[in-house]
């Protein structure tokens, strides 16, 4: 068996700010023609205008370059074998990035004209239909910023509801389970809900027991994923929809973990209410980074009233499209989000839907469960390597969680070490787990339907030649990596903020960097 | 099938009293003279009784007579090791499973049998202690019954640090004492519990409890919160309501925060915002709820679904890694104490990591009344954070 040999590069790069020197510069533009030219005072207001120059590193564009290149051979770049999981890691397609930076998408503002803005609505709106089509809602915004963001969106959505039937007063409290992204219980808590989470049963999802316990007249909603990071589907999840219902209750799908049920499950036929996806997880969009993501929003006829604003509307008569703004909707919960939403990255997703088409987008939720069972018996032969929930003999869908608690017992290396070690062999380093941390040592791939079975079969290669090392010569793995410029961070300073500099100002005054700026123009003091 | 079987008569007797454990002849006069009577062989008798149902009379019983001292115990465990018990069982509490560990280790690992103790000392570190002594009995018929396919894991022996301190002297030292005397402390010191050794115990994950858990969460804001939010609650709450509050520093923390000083391993009684009982014994709880016996029937008549009334409330701990709620450090809330509370009055508040740590989310009670434990049973909500409770099963 062969593995991947990596090296990155280790260039001793210091940060931009500590290279050039006073007057290096890139190109020089041409002056501004007088008969163009406007006095800046009429561009800014007054109060913006700075006193001092900012302190900036100056450089050539050639320095520039390099100095990014150089970063970036330091990096392993996700370009490896990533089974991210729970992030559900796609190629973002060239094409679709060529799309969203076509001018007519680009350099638009959604404050023109909609006679100007006919095309972007009309993909707006076309991808709803496909969103409203694949969950079976009725109507679909893309204005939260995000998964989390869309949680929040229903919560609000919730107690506007709610507060029109007059019963809000009366229901105080949002239902969850452990194993539902955390973010549902954050967002309820926050829009002002108690929330009751409910812990696993022996199936490895709650009991309906549990939920009967918890469901009463108090309930103003269930928000649950299904499957769980686990990959444990909970069956009865129709009658749990029922029971909150008839506790006059919503029912909120965080639809998450969608990947491996695209057009095999809809939400709305479960009985859910509202549902959410991300954009830049399920429907190739690209994500990371803090960058632009989007959590589509879909509810129910009844619940539309609701909904942030605008919504893109289409008048079938002319076939032009327009907006319903808040002002046409009373009982809208207000934005989330400026306008409607990063409209690039709904521009991706409806390239990929449409790239795929409904086969094609059947094909790869097949395809992402086949791949993750085949991982399934590989690694359940792996030494040390055991599925999380045991006991649950019901076949996982897209992912599984695994944990290595057994390789920490046996030769304490515990996950991290383990992670640490994989990207030695130019795999990237798995996800774990988020909270909660019930699993232990856990680690989360993910295959989806992108990765091939070589690169599958190379991510558990590595895993399996990694374990051999953690019982052959733990020192090894506990040291690693070993072929990346920085091997192991000392992560006792994440605790410590008088060492923390997220900008080159703090690391000065912190002491974290000695000196100021080399070269910098401006006298501006660290403030 | 051989089962050696130790009582310790006195295990546990300090407990209803007020004391924190029955170690050495001088606690045992104080238990006495409050009137404790002996629990522990009561208590084996019921985890007897489950072995009978299931196995019959394919079982032998060894029992060495009456150990009434340390020395009396360690007799015993050796003769039953050398008469080749095939599982060694026990009453008593941390004590007594020190006692045996020290007899077991002075033989030949092959030698040992494995050890199961039936709950029935005052508040247990140890791991190797069934949840009530009908789980000690299924677990010991399920392992004699399974013979060489039966399962054993390791278990700690472990104990409060300077057990014969007077602790009653301890507790009332106030804050100070909290940190080092209650393992459920956050930051708390490492010398808390002490851990003596480790014996064999059968494999039986939902039955047999965790050794107590102490450690210190990585942040508690949302266990701050919680407590904040329920001493709003007992600040809120009608004129006249009676708040017995359990032992444990989560617990003592809502105290604080309405500024009262609690007694960290004894329960007090709150009312209208001030003390009205500190470190109460059972019959002082019990003298309190009868002055209020007609708030407690008020509580005890009124409808599930209506705002409780100012009847009589409980506030209780978890103890972290056994998921004690009833009958560890707490026994002065007795049965007849307990039968004055409607269940929809205790309150639980833990911290959240704590809780999940326990696999499965059980929480026992071991009041010392199977009936009462029965009627506690099913779900609870268990307060987390100022919005969030984990739902968890008391296990009946």
């Amino acid at each position: 068996m062969s593995f991947p040999r990596f090296q990155a590069a280790a260039w001793d790069e210091p940060l931009v700010l500590e290279l050039g020197r006073p007057g290096r510069r890139a190109q020089l533009a041409p002056e501004v023609e007088d008969e163009v030219a406007l006095p800046l005072a009429d561009l800014l207001p007054a109060g913006v205008a700075r006193e001092q120059a900012p302190a900036l590193p100056e450089l050539s564009e050639f320095e520039v370059q390099r100095h990014y290149l150089h970063l970036s051979q330091m990096t392993l770049g996700m370009m490896g074998v990533n089974l991210f999981g729970t992030c559900t890691m796609k190629y973002n397609a060239r094409v679709n990035e060529l799309i969203a930076a076509r001018p007519e998408l680009a350099e638009i503002h959604p404050g023109q004209p909609l006679q100007t803005l006919q095309g972007v609505l009309r993909i707006v709106h076309a991808f709803e239909q496909i969103l409203c089509e694949l969950s079976g809602m009725d109507r679909f915004v893309f204005q939260a910023g995000g998964g989390a963001d869309a949680a929040y969106t229903h919560a609000c959505v919730t107690r506007a509801y709610h507060a029109a039937r007059g019963e809000l007063e009366q229901r105080t409290e949002v239902i969850t389970t452990i194993q539902t992204h955390p973010c549902n219980a954050a967002t309820a808590a926050a829009a002002g809900f108690d929330v009751i989470t409910l812990p696993l049963g022996p199936d490895g999802y709650p009991t309906l027991a549990s939920l009967e316990a918890a469901v009463s007249d108090r309930t103003a909603a269930l928000m649950v994923g299904n499957p769980d990071d686990m990959g444990i589907y909970n069956p009865e999840i129709k009658r749990w929809i029922e029971l909150v219902h008839e506790a006059g209750g919503l029912a909120f799908y965080d639809n998450a973990n969608f990947n491996g049920v695209m057009s095999r499950i809809r939400g709305r036929e479960l009985g859910f209410d509202a549902c959410m996806y991300m954009l830049h997880k399920t429907f190739g969009a690209p994500k990371g980074g803090g960058g632009p993501a989007v959590g589509a929003y879909g509810c129910s006829a009844e619940l539309e009233p609701f909904l942030p604003r605008p919504l893109v509307t289409r008048d079938d008569a002319t076939g032009s499209y327009g907006l319903e703004t808040a002002a046409e909707a009373p009982q809208s919960i207000g934005k989330v989000r400026e306008f409607w939403g990063n409209v690039p990255v709904v521009v991706k997703a409806y390239a990929w839907t449409r790239a795929l088409g409904a086969e094609g987008i059947r094909d790869a939720a097949d395809l992402s469960v086949l791949a993750n069972n085949y991982m399934d018996t590989r690694l359940a032969q792996v030494r040390g390597v055991a599925r999380s929930n045991p006991q649950v003999t019901q076949h996982r869908l897209e992912m599984t969680r695994w944990s290595l608690a057994q390789v920490l017992e046996e030769t304490g290396v515990d996950v991290h070490d383990i992670s640490n070690r994989m990207v030695d062999y130019g795999v990237d380093a798995p996800w774990l787990a988020h909270e909660p941390w019930l699993v232990p040592e856990p680690v989360t791939p993910e295959p989806g339907e992108l990765w091939s079975k070589e690169d599958v079969d190379t991510w558990i290669d590595v895993l399996e030649r990694v374990i051999e090392e953690a019982y052959a010569d733990p020192d090894l793995v506990k040291t690693a990596p070993h072929s990346h410029p920085i091997a192991q961070v000392d992560a006792s300073r994440v605790d410590a903020p008088s060492q923390w500099a997220t900008t080159w100002r703090a690391a000065v005054r912190k002491g974290v960097v000695p000196g100021g700026p080399r070269g910098a123009a401006g006298a501006e003091a660290p403030a | 099938m051989r089962l050696g079987l130790v009582v310790n008569p006195i295990a546990g007797m300090g407990g209803r009293v007020g004391l924190k454990g029955t170690d050495g002849p001088e606690l045992l006069r104080r238990a006495l003279e409050r009137g404790a009577t002996p629990a522990a062989p009561a208590r084996a008798a019921r985890a007897l009784e489950r072995i009978e149902q299931r196995l019959g009379g394919a079982v032998q019983l060894l029992q060495h007579d009456g150990p009434d001292s340390p020395a009396g115990t360690r007799a015993a465990a050796r003769a039953l090791a050398q008469a080749r018990v095939d599982l060694l069982l026990f009453a008593g509490g941390d004590g007594t499973a020190r006692d045996l560990l020290a007899a077991l280790q002075e033989l030949p690992q092959e030698q040992r049998p494995p050890l199961l103790g039936i709950p029935a000392g005052v508040k247990m570190h140890s791991a190797c202690f069934a949840a009530t002594p009908e789980a000690a009995g299924e677990v010991a018929a399920a392992f004699l019954r399974d013979g060489a396919r039966a399962r054993t894991i390791e278990a700690e022996i472990a104990d409060r640090a300077e057990r014969d301190n007077d602790d009653a002297t301890t507790r009332r030292r106030g804050p100070a004492a909290i940190a080092r005397h209650d393992a459920d402390a956050p930051g708390r010191h490492a010398s808390d519990v002490v851990l003596h050794g480790t014996v064999r115990v059968p494999l039986a994950p939902a039955s047999v409890l965790g050794r107590k858990g102490g450690r210190a969460p990585a942040s508690d804001a949302a266990l701050a919160g919680a407590c904040a939010r329920i001493a709003d609650e007992l600040r809120t709450a009608p004129p006249g309501t009676l708040t017995l509050v359990g032992p444990g520093t989560t617990t003592a923390r809502v105290l604080r925060e309405l500024e009262l000083d609690a007694t960290p391993l004894g329960v007090d009684v709150v009312r209208d915002g001030a003390l009205v009982a500190r470190d109460a014994s059972e019959q002082e709880l019990l003298a309190l709820l009868d002055a209020h016996a007609a708030c407690v029937a008020a509580a005890l008549a009124h409808d599930a679904a209506a705002p409780l009334p100012a009847g009589p409330r409980l506030l209780l701990g978890v103890v972290g890694g056994q998921g004690a709620l009833l009958g560890r450090g707490n026994q002065q809330l007795s049965p007849a104490v307990l039968r004055r509370i409607p269940r929809e009055a205790i309150t639980v508040v833990a911290d959240r990591a704590k809780l999940l740590a326990l696999d499965p989310l059980l929480l026992h009670v071991d009041t010392g009344d199977p009936r009462l434990d029965q009627d506690l049973g099913g779900h609870l909500r268990v307060r987390v954070g100022p919005r969030e409770s984990l739902l968890a099963e008391i296990a009946a």
